[in-house]
């Protein structure tokens, strides 16, 4: 699957929509105090004043939240004019969806692959079992047939193994996102509007991939929580 | 960071208050335009016309003028029919909500459809209107404290207030003449007031027991913003039980003792009833207590209650707000240790009952230094003076309690927002249609935790007409949830073909009722196993029905291409699959579908020859 890479601005100096001031901020023109509409550019990441990167320091993102949300929230324009409000309503909501889609790892992950055009569904395979996992997977499948003893033993064994794989898988992962995140950093980002790097999206289909493998261990996790239940 | 914001400035000088409206009692605070010697914006509580902090929330009509508060609540017993108490549970419900929910109350409720009326003398009223009775007499009270006139509050409502409630509670402002700024959340209310003290940081649940109400909220705070991480609740459950569970007691001793059935008699009913509300209050300070009760000019009922006969009493009301505090921490993907403070709010955290189970729950000692009866209010007036642009350090981002999505084919609720979803927002999902040639779709807007539409609340139907007619599940409709800072909800639906768009703004006139919230809540605990095997069964049924249809239509094929014996196990398959379908039982259906599956493989295979044949014949 290719996948046209999409440069994300970086912010242009503008000037208010309403008075025309130099703007200090985005989304606020301190000489007339009108708020700036959304431009069509904004995403998740820009709204949030990151770059598009997968490893985001939380801390900071936390921090930014608060910010924006302390600037931006409705409350702070409850008795400014109908625009005004209309106009906070719009941007706390983006902030709001962009906090809650950065905040972890995997939604930022699945947000990060649709914004740059990759659509994890497009090349979804029928998932097998890693081969790491299979002789104990299909020994705990003989024994839940024969005997639920033997199978709550077989059902221990296989959680930690379990768990040890995708303990490495998630260290695979987190480092195809850090070369992913260097690669990007290395992009002139004047250049790079509009353009699409080969290199990234070689990167960014490895990282599909993984992705994938994420979701079939995800349910494959929840498969065996569920026979835990059962079982033990 | 720190920015300078413009166009917010208060358009006028009117005070903004911030009002409790209690199940109980009710009370209105204020935050002086001035700030203390020390920079801080404090909250005072606003004395009633009768001199008091409280107003309790009871209006009586005296020659069909309403009285409220002290004055009122001295005529519960004396003139039980003319008195109206704990309206606040009647809010924004129907007559059928109450059945089994309310314990019997002396004054009269008219059965009927729709809203809840009250019969006072020759009178009815609703309960917006009692209300509104009480919100003018803390209106007037405001005045009379501040010296001006007030016409701007913020008034607050349970977490799981719902829609229904929460539009009457406007309602009720705006009869008694007060433009409602906002509804808040008590426990988060409460919070503002907790976190005045900006030492106080970090997360913290708020454990609120109301006098009908009980709601448990889990926030973070950090440096004024106050943002809330997850709530949940019991609407049904309050202090009121207590005193219904001791009042029920005494109905049950009166009968044994003397055969009277003291229900039946609405003053020495409501005598009980406040016979069992100084029995609570008394145990809270002191370690037994003596029920006295006048059932008639010669005998009196007395009954001693120790604090541990009281606790035994009321423990299984208790032991239901555990289930909501751990479901509260689940969402908010926190454990008990986890949390830096308990704080506990409301009259009844008085009882070392309450403290205990609290205790019991968090695995620590609750914290009980807020004013259980004022904090509420303190936090409505905080709340005030940040939408009146006074205070800029505090913010309150705020969550939806119940999700919200609409219904799709086979009868299950599609979320589209889930609860804790922070506010303001808007989501955004593509569905399509299920019939071919389909032009129109119903748009039936939900809300609730459970799998089944019959299950959950209907806020509202509308229809997106003008569809191109398509076969089935080739259109694609944008349903759009967007909900403001207010918490009012906006549902369009748009034709992404044909750019056809509806929408409309949810405002149900009767909408999610508290027992309604309730049942839904408790039952979605309950059976969230059996609602994940419905909708597994539904999914495997529309699967294998698919199957079912391409196999029948292709039959004639089959028969054509395919020796006989082959085309015949193929029909045998389809007559397995309809007779499966007939049944529940997912792993038949399944088994079935697969079999004529793999039945059908090798007419596959030919007919896809066949059109390849077609193609290249039709090409020459």
């Amino acid at each position: 699957m290719r996948s046209g890479l999409v440069a994300v601005d970086q912010a242009s100096p503008r000037n208010c929509n309403s008075c025309g001031t130099a703007l200090a901020t985005g989304f606020l023109c301190t000489h007339c105090g009108r708020l700036q509409p959304l431009g069509s550019e904004e995403n998740y990441f820009s709204v949030l004043g990151f770059a598009p990167r997968l490893q985001l320091d939380t801390v900071l993102l936390e921090k930014r939240f608060y910010e924006l949300s302390r600037a931006l929230h409705p409350d702070r324009f409850t008795t400014s004019d109908a625009e005004n409000r209309r106009i906070s309503t719009e941007r706390m909501t983006l902030i709001n969806d962009a906090y809650r889609n950065l905040k972890t790892s995997a939604l930022r992950r699945s947000y990060f692959l649709k914004l740059f055009g990759f659509h994890s569904a497009a090349n979804q395979k029928n998932p097998r079992i890693p081969v790491e996992l299979a002789e104990t997977w299909f020994e705990l499948q003989d024994a839940l047939a024969e005997s639920p003893t033997e199978a709550a033993s077989k059902l221990r064994g296989f959680e930690v193994e379990l768990g040890e794989f995708r303990a490495r898988k998630l260290q695979a992962l987190l480092a195809i996102e850090a070369e992913v995140d260097a690669a990007l950093d290395k992009l002139d980002p004047a250049q790079s509007a509009g353009t699409r790097s080969d290199a990234i999206a070689v990167l960014a289909e490895k990282l599909l991939a993984e992705v994938q493998g994420e979701t079939y261990l995800d349910s494959m996790t929840q498969n065996m929580e569920h026979m835990k239940k059962l079982l033990l | 960071m720190s920015l300078p914001i413009f166009g917010s400035q208060p358009t006028d000088n009117t005070p903004i208050v911030g009002i409790d409206l209690g199940t109980t009692n009710s009370l209105v605070a204020y935050v002086p335009a001035a700030a203390s010697e020390s920079g801080a914006r404090n909250p005072m509580i606003l004395k009633s016309r009768e001199g008091k902090n409280l107003i309790p929330s009871v209006v009586s009509f005296m020659d069909g003028k309403p009285v409220v508060g002290y004055a009122a609540k001295e005529h519960k017993v004396r003139d039980a029919v003319h008195t109206i108490f704990s309206v606040k549970r009647l809010l924004g419900r129907g007559f059928d909500d109450l059945k089994g929910s309310l314990g019997t109350l002396p004054y009269k409720i008219l059965p009927g459809q729709g809203i809840i009326r009250i019969q006072v003398g020759d009178r009815v009223y609703t309960a917006v209107e009692i209300s509104a009775a009480i919100l003018r007499e803390l209106k007037l009270s405001a005045e009379q404290a501040l010296g001006m006139p007030v016409t701007r509050a913020v008034i607050t409502v349970p977490a799981y207030f719902n829609d229904s409630q929460r539009q009457a509670t406007r309602t009720a402002g705006r009869l008694a003449g007060l433009d409602v700024l906002r509804i808040i959340n008590e426990p988060t209310a409460a919070s503002l007031a907790y976190g005045l003290d900006r030492k106080r940081q970090g997360l913290i649940a708020v454990y609120d027991l109301g006098g009908g109400t009980f709601d448990i909220s889990v926030l973070k705070l950090n440096d004024g913003i106050f943002e809330v991480l997850s709530t949940n609740g019991n609407s049904l459950l309050g202090g009121d039980d207590f005193d219904q569970a001791l009042a029920n007691q005494t109905i049950h001793d009166i009968r044994t003792q003397w055969g009277i059935n003291a229900a039946e008699n609405a003053t020495l009913h409501a005598a009980i009833l406040e016979a069992a509300e100084n029995t609570k209050i008394a145990l809270s300070s002191q370690d037994h207590f003596t029920l006295e009760v006048k059932v008639d000019s010669e005998r009196v009922f007395r009954h001693e209650w120790t604090v541990e006969a009281f606790e035994a009493l009321v423990q299984p009301i208790l032991e239901k707000t555990r289930e909501p505090c751990l479901k509260a921490l689940a969402d908010a993907g926190l454990k008990p240790s986890d949390l830096s403070d308990v704080v506990l709010v409301g009259g009844p955290s008085r009882l070392a009952a309450v403290q205990k189970i609290a205790r019991d729950i968090f695995g620590r000692d609750p914290n009980n230094s807020v004013h259980p009866d004022e904090v509420v209010a303190a936090g409505a007036a905080i709340q005030a003076d940040i939408l009146a642009g006074r205070n800029r350090d505090f913010l309150l981002l705020d969550v939806v309690p119940l999700s919200l999505g609409i219904e799709t084919y086979g009868g299950l609720m599609s979320t589209l927002i889930p609860r804790n979803t922070r506010i303001p927002t808007v989501a955004r999902e593509t569905f399509t249609t299920f019939a071919d040639r389909q032009t129109g779709v119903d748009i039936h807007v939900l809300q609730g935790e459970r799998e089944k539409v019959a299950d959950n609340r209907s806020l509202s139907r509308f229809k997106l007409k003008g569809i191109q007619p398509m076969p089935a599940g080739m259109p694609r409709i944008e349903v759009s949830f967007l909900i403001d800072a207010d918490g009012i909800l906006q549902v369009a639906a748009k034709d992404l073909k044909t750019g056809s768009e509806q929408s409309i703004e949810v405002r149900p006139s009767y909408g999610l009722t508290d027992a309604e919230v309730e049942r839904m809540l408790l039952a979605s605990m309950d059976h969230a196993e059996a609602d994940a095997v419905w909708r597994r069964l539904v999914g495997v049924k529309n699967d294998a029905e698919a199957v079912l249809v391409a196999a029948e239509k292709r039959l004639p094929d089959a028969f054509r291409l395919l020796p006989e014996p082959d085309a015949r196990k193929i029909e045998q398959h389809i007559n397995e699959l309809r007779t499966a379908l007939k049944t529940e039982h997912i792993e038949s259906i399944q088994r079935a579908s697969s079999h004529l599956n793999q039945a059908s493989i090798r007419l596959a295979e030919l007919l896809f020859k066949d059109v390849i044949a077609q193609s290249v014949d039709g090409n020459q």
